[in-house]
């Protein structure tokens, strides 16, 4: 498969060979050509300079022309302050000072640094093309943001209409915008709408809805994929996003990926994400980078995924993290050997999961971190059970499992956790991404050891059968004798005849064996829960 | 090792006054004898409010560029307060944070690994506009979200609202933060001994995704006509549960512009154009559907004379 073939297909919820990489490259390219963003941002010839740069090194299935989210705004008026690591902002609102919504002429094709980018956008076509380009695009809501700023939340209370009316205005401009990406060679239009990220649904849906719908008709008109990608705590919006008919969905760090997945694949929508571009891209370490993806590769599955960081990738990312991310992508020697690392580790170190089944008299808490020293809510999360297990007098022991290191990323696996910080009580997932009250995990932690007080209870449960023919004397005087012993032991103890040939057959005894006597005890390991075939094995071995 | 810098944390939607109580802040005794780093974090008009802040003796900085994208901010305010650290060393650090910073993510950037030992968050403190907080907060998620992280709590601008308007949002600021000590004030004037008297809370509670269940807004239109005494009745019914109610509204014989703030009434002429009843209502602890019922129940689908 070719790149663009692969993302298209992946866009379209269709198997490909293997997942799309689609790194964010913005502002980036300008450092891997030693320029500043300002430099890099204001010049075609640098944007496809450092563009092809990027393409050389990371290997991508797609590419952004541009993540610049100030393009329109500046295009229609708007001043911006420029930096030398980050896109431009927007520094004046024009609807805020003195101009009229009616005042505005439709967004200009030729302003700003519109041809500019769409320049790059043909140039990069035809130099690169089987390599699939997204043509970036201001939401409607992040563009009415830069036009009117944040007075906005305050008017949808004071002059909701206002706020319709603009809201038109942004979305003519968007789809304005769409088009000419999609001239210029673009295959995918983003709507990037990262302020949506602050309403919620209900705000969504009476204010972006029904101006985003039509940006995403007009794309699909056009022959083109068109996908939303958000930024920030956008959780709450997920699915009012998928309402508004994309192809994609594109998320960063702040939602977890499993969460979107489970929304976007009955919706037959795709999805992306969520590589983490501070702690792990910008700070970390190329094998950070690798087990990242590897981590949102396997909670993705296999279609309708692209592999992407969350958001337009810092300037000074180490180019190192996602070369190395690149590497895992196309190799699946490279993926396989990262995951056989950390098996082979943790098999014979740390996984002990038969304590779990219930015969352990200790509870065992364990919280799945990134790392409670560097992650706030991981630390809260580790302080908040510290604090309440002594207060079970050593029946609860608990243990921090830090992702980075690669057994505790297995131990995670094994215990299929998808997300950090997240409580296991004795092997059971229980609190995931929140941090419980005292009250509340001291509940939980009850609840369990009401559970295995009952499963002891249980375990002490057994049977007898007796195998024998039907009438059969010897059988008879068996049954007096075991009922005599059951009664003078105070026994919970079923008591069983077995006849039928084919069932006594069943216990691998001969008729010349009879009468016999088989004692079965039982011991219910789990209850509410699909054990891991590994925490099975230790049962089994138990036997 | 070195005690770690204490960071100032002021949050607050934008226009609930930020600037004014930070100007206000570096003239108190206790900031002025104290060497400071200033950290300005404004969306919107961008250095406007750096320039708003009087100047005076300490370090500041800008940290409004390419505001849109949280990774952008992130990465902005780790560098700085890593120069901070190394070149300014200064005994307090205040940041005025944008009104649409998370401020978890603020939390989460100062305990990251390389700052974590520098820095500590000595106090959150959250501005909240008196007149506006509870119409921003059903639209703005992190406007409560900034109420629910804070230390302290101080409602600005008291002496443009009723008494009563501020017991009511005092209500809804202590469910929002039962623990956070709260002040009442007028243009920024905290007294000293209330930034002294707070300590920074480590939260252990979760703060939920959709923070306010509570706050609910509606908007209803109608080509019809709103029936006067029941549309009067429903306000009174709500009492305490409608916060704020804006719009035009049809009556049978007058079209009128109704504004309600926690329960008072006000109407005048309706703006020219408008001629539909259309309004949004914002409501505390009550059901969306009930509030909505509540007001379409007086709609009256008959043509207007």
């Amino acid at each position: 498969m070719k790149s663009k073939e692969r993302v298209l297909a992946a866009l379209r919820c269709k198997k490909t060979d293997r997942i799309p990489w689609v790194p964010f490259v913005g502002c980036h390219a300008g450092a891997l050509i030693v320029v500043t963003a300002q430099e890099y941002l204001k010049s075609e010839d640098l944007m496809v300079k450092g563009l092809q740069a990027a393409i050389e090194r990371y290997h991508p299935d797609g590419i952004p022309v541009s993540f610049d989210l100030q393009i329109e705004a500046e295009a229609m008026g708007c001043a911006l302050v420029w930096a030398e690591q980050n896109p431009p902002s927007v520094s004046g609102h024009i609807l805020n000072q003195g101009k009229t919504l009616d005042q505005l002429p439709p967004l200009d094709l030729k302003a700003g640094r519109i041809p500019l980018v769409m320049n790059t956008n043909r140039r990069l076509r035809k130099a690169n093309p089987d390599l699939a380009l997204y043509g970036l695009i201001t939401g409607p809501f992040t563009l009415a943001l830069h036009l009117l700023g944040t007075d906005i939340f305050m008017k949808m209370f004071d002059d909701p209409d206002a706020v319709k009316r603009l809201m038109e205005y942004c979305r003519d401009c968007a789809i304005a915008m769409a088009e000419a990406f999609i001239e210029a060679g673009s295959d995918v239009v983003a709507v990037v709408d990262p302020m949506t990220s602050q309403i919620g649904p209900d705000q969504f849906q009476e204010f972006v809805t029904p101006y985003v719908t039509p940006v995403f008709k007009a794309i699909r008109q056009r022959g083109a994929l068109g996908s939303f990608f958000v930024c920030g705590h956008a959780q709450q919006n997920i699915v009012a996003m998928c309402e508004c008919t994309p192809d994609n969905i594109s998320i960063d760090e702040n939602i977890p990926l499993d969460y979107v997945r489970d929304i976007c694949v009955p919706r037959k929508i795709s999805f992306g994400g969520n590589m983490q571009l501070t702690s792990v891209l910008l700070l970390g370490t190329p094998e950070d980078s690798q087990r990242n993806a590897l981590a949102c590769l396997e909670v993705a599955g296999e279609t309708g995924f692209l592999l992407a960081p969350g958001c337009d990738l810092p300037y000074g990312v180490p180019p190192a993290n996602l070369e190395a991310v690149a590497r895992l992508v196309l190799d699946p020697y490279e993926r396989e050997v990262l995951k056989a690392k950390a098996a082979t580790k943790t098999s014979t170190d740390l996984l002990d999961l038969s304590d779990y089944g219930g015969t352990s008299d200790k509870i065992i808490v364990d919280i799945i971190t990134l790392d409670s020293e560097a992650c706030a809510p991981c630390q809260y999360m580790v302080e908040a059970v510290r604090k309440v297990t002594p207060e079970f007098e050593g029946i609860v022991e608990w243990r921090e499992h830090k992702i980075k290191y690669r057994e505790s990323l297995v131990f995670m696996t094994s215990l299929m956790v998808r997300n950090v910080p997240t409580i296991c009580i004795d092997g059971q997932i229980v609190f995931v991404s929140r941090i419980p009250a005292r009250d509340e995990l001291i509940a939980a932690l009850q609840k369990r050891i009401n559970e295995k007080l009952r499963l002891k209870i249980a375990r002490r449960s057994a049977s007898v059968y007796i195998l024998g023919k039907k009438g059969d004397e010897g059988s008879k005087k068996i049954r007096a004798h075991t009922m005599k012993a059951i009664k003078e032991l105070g026994a919970d103890v079923e008591v069983k005849e077995v006849t039928d040939e084919n069932d006594i057959a069943a216990y691998g005894l001969s008729p010349v064996m009879l009468p016999a006597v088989v004692v079965a005890r039982y011991q219910v390991k789990s209850t509410r829960i699909i054990p891991e075939s590994s925490i099975i094995k230790e049962w089994i071995k138990g036997i | 090792m070195k005690t770690p810098i204490p960071v100032l944390l002021l949050t607050g939607y934008l226009g609930a006054g930020k600037t004014t109580l930070l100007n206000h802040l570096l003239q108190l005794p206790g900031i002025r004898a104290r060497k400071i780093a200033l950290i300005i974090n404004e969306f919107g008009p961008l250095g406007i409010d750096g320039k708003l802040v009087a100047p005076g003796n300490y370090a500041r900085f800008e940290l409004n560029k390419g505001s849109v994208f949280c990774i952008c901010i992130k990465t902005d305010f780790i560098r700085t307060l890593e120069t901070i650290a190394r070149e300014v060393v200064p005994d307090l650090v205040i940041i005025e944070a944008t009104g649409v910073a998370d401020p978890c993510d603020l939390s989460q950037i100062i305990d990251s690994p390389n700052l974590r030992d520098a820095f500590q968050i000595g106090a959150n403190v959250c501005l909240v506009d008196a007149c506006g907080f509870t119409a921003v907060a059903a639209f703005l998620r992190t406007a409560p979200r900034q109420v629910m992280w804070a230390d302290g709590l101080v409602i600005n601008k008291s002496d443009l609202v009723p008494s009563s308007d501020l017991d009511s949002l005092g209500r809804i600021l202590q469910e929002l933060n039962p623990v956070a000590p709260r002040t009442v004030v007028s243009h920024g004037r905290i007294p000293e001994e209330f930034l002294d008297g707070l300590t920074h809370q480590v939260r252990l509670a979760p703060v939920p995704e959709t923070p306010l269940e509570g706050l609910v807004s509606v908007s209803l239109q109608t080509d019809g006509v709103v029936n006067e005494a029941d549309f009067l009745a429903a306000i009174a019914s709500l009492n305490g549960s409608l916060l704020r109610l804006k719009g035009t509204v049809c009556f049978k014989n007058r079209t009128r512009f109704v504004e309600v703030i926690h329960g008072r009434v006000s109407e005048k002429d309706p703006p020219a154009g408008l001629p539909k009843t259309a309004f949004t209502a914002i409501g505390w602890q009550i059901d969306k559907a009930a509030l909505h019922s509540t007001f379409h129940s007086c709609f009256q689908y008959d043509t207007r004379p």
